[in-house]
C-alpha cells in the first residue's frame, strides 16, 4: 500500500480553494431564489385560503421526503425535456442552472417553515401596538415586526444554509466543478491515488466554511437581540435596578455637576438619541445607581 | 417529453425489491447508533474537561462536513486499512474485499447518525427537570433506577419528534449508499434505467417510493408519540384543568396575602 502523505493535503488546498467561490455563488443564488419562493409559500400558509394553504403544505411535505440527489437528477434529466415541449432548448445551459433550480426547490420548502415559525413567534400585540401609535402597516413591519422576527429566524436560517452547503456537494454528480468537483477532478488526474489526502483537504474546507457561517450568524444574532439587552441586564441584577440603564441618557451632569437635559434631534417623527461622544464619557447616568 | 408507463411499472417492481435494503440500512443504523449517542449526550452534559471537548469536536466535525464526503472518505479508507490489518498484522489470507459493502454503509451512516442523535438526546435530557432526578434519589432509588424509570421515559417523549426527523433524513441519506455499491432502491432503479437510458422515469419511480416510505415512517412516529405522551394527557381533562386553575389562583392569592 502506498504510504499516506500528509504534505499532499497542503499541495492540494491552494488548487481547490479558488473553487470556493463557485460553491458560494451557487449558495447565494439558491438563497436568493429559494427565499423568494419560500416567502411566497409562507404567505400562502399564513394568509392563503384553504386551497393555497393545502398546496403550500403539500409542497413542503413532498420536498421533505425527497432525497436531494433524486431531485437533482430529475431536474437534470427532466427539465430540458420538459422545456423542449414548450420550445425552449436549455440542453447547452450551464450546469449551475440545474443545480440552482434543484436546490431552490429544496431550500424554499425549508425557508417557508422558517419564515412561518418566525412570523408566528411574534406576539400580535406588537403589531397592534405599532399601529395604535400611528405607524403605517409598512412602518410597523419594517420597524417592529421585522427586527424581532429576523432574530427568531436567524438560527434556523443558518441551519438551513449549512445544510444547503452540505447537500450542494452532490452537484459534482452532474459534473459541476465546485469544491467537491475540483477535488474529484484532482483525484481523477492522479489516477485515484492521493484520494485520502484530497478528501481530507475537502473536509477542512467544508468544516471551516461551516464554522465561519456559524460564527458569523452567532455574532449577527447577538447584534439583532441587542434590543433585549437592557431587560436581561436588569433581570440579572434583580432588585438593585429600578430603571433600565439607558445607553445614551437624556439627563447628564455637566462639568459643574448640575443636571442638564440633552438636546434631542427629531427626525422623521422618531426620537433619535444623540450619540455620546468619547470626550463626554465621564458623564454619569442619572438612572444608574453607583 | 414522453414517459413510458410500461417501463415505469417494471422499474417500480425492480425498485420495490430494494426497499428491504433501504429499510435495513435505516433501522440497523438507528439501532447501532442509539446507545453510543445516548452515552455521548450524557458525557456532554457532565461537562467533563476532556470528554465534553472531544465529543463536541466530533459532533461539530460530523455536522460540519457533507455526508457525501464522509462516504467517499471512509469507503476509500476502510477497506484498505482493514486489508492491511489482516495481511500485515494477522498474517492471514483473509479477503476483506469480499465483504458485503453494506457493512461500510452501516459504519458511515452510524458515525453520522451518532453525532446527530447525541444532540437530539442532549436537548431531550435537558427538558427533564433536575428536580426529577433529585426526587427519585430522595425516595431511595439508585441513580441507575432513577435514569431508567424516571428520566429516560420522559426524555424519550421529548426526543421522539426529533428522532423522527433524524430517521427521515437518514432514510433520505441512504439513497447515497449506491456510491458504496450497495443495491438499494436508488442503485437498482439506476441500473434498470441505464439499459434503455430512461433516467427520468426511473427517478420519478424512486421519488414516489421515497415519499411513500417517508409517509409510513412519519405515521409510525406520530403514532408512537401519541402512545408515549399518554401520561401528559391526564391533566388536560376539562375537570382537572379547572381544578388546577382554581388551585393555582388560590396559591397566588395566598402568596399575595403573605407578602402583605
Amino acid at each position: 500500500m502506498r504510504p499516506f502523505k500528509p504534505g499532499f493535503i497542503f499541495e492540494v488546498l491552494p488548487q481547490i480553494l479558488p473553487y470556493t467561490l463557485v460553491t458560494l455563488g451557487i449558495m447565494s443564488g439558491t438563497v436568493l431564489f429559494g427565499s423568494l419562493l419560500g416567502l411566497l409559500l409562507a404567505a400562502g400558509k399564513l394568509k392563503g385560503g384553504k386551497a393555497l394553504r393545502g398546496i403550500a403544505d403539500g409542497y413542503t411535505y413532498f420536498i421533505r421526503c425527497v432525497p436531494s440527489i433524486v431531485m437533482l437528477f430529475i431536474i437534470y434529466y427532466g427539465l430540458p425535456e420538459l422545456l423542449l415541449g414548450f420550445g425552449i432548448n436549455i440542453n447547452n445551459a450551464d450546469k449551475a442552472v440545474f443545480v440552482i433550480t434543484t436546490f431552490t426547490l429544496m431550500f424554499s420548502a425549508t425557508m417557508s417553515e422558517v419564515f412561518r415559525s418566525s412570523y408566528l413567534a411574534i406576539d400580535p400585540g406588537q403589531s397592534e401596538a405599532g399601529l395604535s401609535i400611528g405607524l403605517s402597516r409598512w412602518q410597523t413591519f419594517r420597524r417592529i415586526i421585522f427586527p424581532q422576527a429576523s432574530a427568531v429566524a436567524l438560527p434556523n436560517f443558518t441551519n438551513a444554509l449549512v445544510n444547503l452547503m452540505k447537500e450542494g456537494t452532490l452537484a459534482y454528480t452532474i459534473g459541476l466543478i465546485d469544491i467537491m468537483g475540483k477535488g474529484q477532478l484532482i483525484i481523477g488526474l492522479n489516477h485515484g491515488s492521493y484520494a485520502l489526502e484530497t478528501y481530507i483537504a475537502l473536509f477542512i474546507i467544508y468544516w471551516v466554511l461551516t464554522l465561519v457561517i456559524e460564527t458569523f450568524s452567532r455574532r449577527l444574532e447577538k447584534h439583532l437581540l441587542r434590543g433585549l439587552k437592557v431587560h436581561s441586564e436588569a433581570e440579572r441584577n434583580g432588585s438593585k435596578l429600578r430603571f433600565p440603564v439607558l445607553k445614551n441618557p437624556l439627563l447628564l451632569r455637566d462639568s459643574e455637576g448640575s443636571l442638564v437635559l440633552r438636546k434631542i434631534k427629531q427626525t422623521s417623527g422618531f426620537l433619535r438619541m444623540p450619540v455620546r461622544s468619547q470626550s463626554s464619557a465621564k458623564t454619569e447616568s442619572f438612572f444608574s445607581e453607583d | 417529453m414522453e414517459i413510458e408507463s410500461g417501463f415505469m411499472w417494471e422499474t417500480f417492481l425492480v425498485a420495490l425489491s430494494g426497499i428491504p435494503v433501504t429499510l435495513k440500512l435505516t433501522f440497523v443504523t438507528l439501532l447501532i447508533s442509539t446507545p453510543p449517542a445516548f452515552f455521548m449526550a450524557l458525557g456532554k452534559l457532565k461537562e467533563h474537561k476532556i470528554s465534553s471537548k472531544v465529543i463536541g469536536f466530533y459532533v461539530s466535525f460530523v455536522r460540519g462536513t457533507p455526508i457525501v464526503l464522509q462516504i467517499l472518505f471512509f469507503y476509500s479508507l476502510l477497506p484498505t486499512v482493514l486489508n492491511c490489518f489482516f495481511k500485515n498484522i494477522l498474517h492471514s489470507g483473509y479477503n476483506v474485499f469480499a465483504w458485503n459493502p453494506i457493512i461500510y454503509a452501516y459504519t458511515v451512516f452510524s458515525l453520522n447518525t451518532i453525532a446527530v442523535l447525541s444532540e437530539v438526546f442532549r436537548s431531550a435530557l435537558l427538558t427533564v427537570n433536575a428536580g426529577q432526578l433529585e426526587a427519585a434519589m430522595s425516595i431511595g432509588e439508585t441513580k441507575f433506577q432513577a435514569y431508567t424509570r424516571i428520566i429516560i421515559p420522559q426524555a424519550m417523549v421529548a426526543a421522539l419528534p426529533n428522532v423522527g426527523n433524524t430517521t427521515v433524513s437518514l432514510l433520505k441519506n441512504t439513497s447515497l449508499a449506491y456510491m458504496m455499491t450497495v443495491k438499494d432502491i436508488t442503485a437498482l432503479a439506476k441500473i434498470e434505467a441505464a439499459i434503455g437510458y430512461n433516467y427520468i422515469e426511473a427517478y420519478l419511480v424512486i421519488l414516489m417510493i421515497y415519499v411513500l416510505l417517508c409517509t409510513v415512517v412519519q405515521l409510525i412516529f406520530s403514532f408512537a408519540e401519541n402512545v408515549l405522551s399518554v401520561y401528559k394527557k391526564r391533566l388536560t381533562k376539562t375537570a382537572d384543568k379547572r381544578t388546577n386553575y382554581i388551585l393555582s389562583r388560590a396559591a397566588a392569592v395566598f402568596a399575595m396575602l403573605r407578602a402583605v
